[in-house]
């Protein structure tokens, strides 16, 4: 399995299991899936300093980062449901997240 | 004259209603997608004087834009083609397209978007020199290191307002585990009233109220009002106006722009309002505070940075949180460095673009303002503009 591969994966089975509805993910300011973001907003979502939730409208994005070696991932997951991404669900999210981590190690 | 349009179909729409508009220009066909027979459809079936083209028309059966380019030329060396690149985030990808366009003896490039420039270049072909221009002037800003280019926020969990050094300007590590919660909430108002002010003198505090004031005027009636008399004055004289003359309001590009002493009789006028402060003195705070959207330009040289830090720790964090801060000149890597302090603390920043020319302001900058205004709504009651003398 390739690294396309196991984000693919990854992809579908946050969308399953959560309140998610869209899953982009960024290598190194490189779209690898999903649709691409502004310009703004990659920076703006770049100077995060840790795992943010932002509940716009009628939506929420959760936009994290994980650093591997020397590659920069930024995972953001889009939910058309504003009270998405609360309490419990956020943590089972950030440890399939760190799993994902792992498995992309695995190609560095 | 008859043309062609090649672009990604969502283009179509827009474009033909546009054109429509033109009795001198006949739209006689579109291209959606470049594929197998696409060269041969224009060049033979629909034979135009012009073909327009866009940037991201889609590409299939390993047919590109170029390779198009190239047929047509030869096969009818008469047609007239206009590229449209759109606006420009990358200079150097730019530079590379208008050298092998040039090559080909293409000068029609179009560095925007907007449908009545591409109009206009239908109907006046550009010349090596425009677009020689073009390329001098992004060159031109880059040298002079001008281009660093590259509501309610609800607490949750943002840490105080104590921004002190070093906590600023240290690296700060990326935490996966904890979760910062930044909540917008959708407003609806009649008139949006926005402030922008500035830390310190010279931070684009005019030219931003005039960017986002020509970002609104397309949807509606904006006002800005100049609280600095003399930004008013030298803005009349500059056009050889005796400010005298103005004392009412004058109209430049569509925008409506009066001095300070006249906003109380703006209400029920004006879609937006857009009060360009300037440096921020202690009498008009107040004007300032009360404004739906606030911006405040700052710098963030390391001989100001210090300014922006007390301002945010003196200052009451609802009023600091409720603020939108924009920091021009400064690189992608320094800005990240102190926006994630003042993201965990619940203020927000952004990092403004070059962006030399108000009325056609840079693509990321017109993003940025869109984000800031997106929570809002306005919905007007019936407006009427006004009659002001009109700067040409």
């Amino acid at each position: 399995m390739n690294e396309l591969s196991v984000i693919r994966q990854f992809s579908k089975q946050i969308e399953t299991q959560f309140d998610v509805q869209k899953t982009t993910l960024y290598k190194n300011n490189q779209l690898i899936i999903g649709a691409a973001v502004d310009k703004v907003s990659i920076e703006y979502y770049q100077s995060i300093p840790q795992t943010t939730v932002f509940r716009e409208g009628n939506s929420s994005v959760l936009v994290t980062l994980l650093r591997i070696k020397n590659e920069k991932y930024m995972i953001i997951l889009e939910s058309k449901n504003r009270k998405a991404f609360d309490g419990l669900e956020t943590k089972y999210m950030i440890d399939e997240i760190k799993k994902l981590g792992k498995r992309l190690g695995e190609f560095e | 004259m008859n043309i062609v349009l090649l672009a990604d179909k969502k283009i179509r729409k827009p474009f033909e209603t546009a054109i429509k508009k033109d009795p001198e220009i006949t739209l006689v066909g579109v291209e959606t997608v470049i594929r197998g027979n696409t060269m041969s459809r224009i060049a033979d079936h629909h034979n135009p004087h012009i073909l327009v083209i866009y940037k991201n028309v889609p590409e299939k059966d390993g047919i590109t834009i170029e390779d198009t380019i190239s047929f047509l030329q030869m096969k009818r060396p008469n047609m007239r083609i206009i590229y449209v690149y759109g606006n420009i985030s990358d200079h150097e990808d730019f530079f590379v397209k208008v050298e092998s366009l040039t090559a080909s003896g293409i000068y029609d490039i179009i560095n925007s978007t907007d449908l009545d420039q591409i109009i206009k270049c239908i109907k006046v072909p550009m010349t090596e020199e425009d677009i020689q221009n073009i390329v001098d002037d992004l060159r031109k800003s880059e040298t002079e290191h001008l281009i660093i280019e590259d509501d309610d926020l609800i607490d949750i969990s943002y840490d105080e307002l104590a921004l002190d050094f070093p906590s600023v300007t240290a690296e700060t590590k990326f935490n996966i585990d904890d979760v910062l919660v930044i909540s917008e909430q959708s407003k609806e108002v009649e008139t949006i009233n926005i402030g922008v002010a500035q830390l310190q003198h010279h931070n684009g505090c005019t030219h931003t109220s005039l960017e986002i004031a020509s970002l609104l005027s397309k949807k509606g009636n904006v006002a800005v009002v100049f609280a600095d008399y003399e930004t008013y004055e030298r803005l009349a004289v500059y056009h050889g106006i005796n400010p005298l003359s103005v004392q009412d309001g004058l109209n430049y590009n569509g925008i409506d722009i009066f001095p300070y002493s006249k906003r109380e009789d703006l209400s029920g006028t004006y879609n937006a309002i857009i009060y360009d402060f300037s440096y921020l003195r202690d009498e008009q705070k107040l004007t300032f505070e009360k404004c739906d959207v606030k911006i405040l330009l700052a710098s963030a040289a390391e001989w100001d940075i210090s300014t922006l830090i007390k301002y945010v720790e003196y200052n009451n964090a609802d009023y600091i949180r409720n603020i939108n801060i924009l920091i021009p000149r400064v690189s992608p890597s320094k800005f990240s460095k102190y926006s994630k302090r003042f993201l965990k603390s619940g203020v927000r920043a952004y990092r403004l673009h070059n962006s030399p020319v108000w009325n056609a302001p840079n693509a990321d900058n017109l993003n940025i303002y869109k984000r800031i205004l997106a929570p809002y709504t306005v919905k007007p009651a019936a407006k009427s503009k006004r009659k002001l003398f009109k700067i040409k």
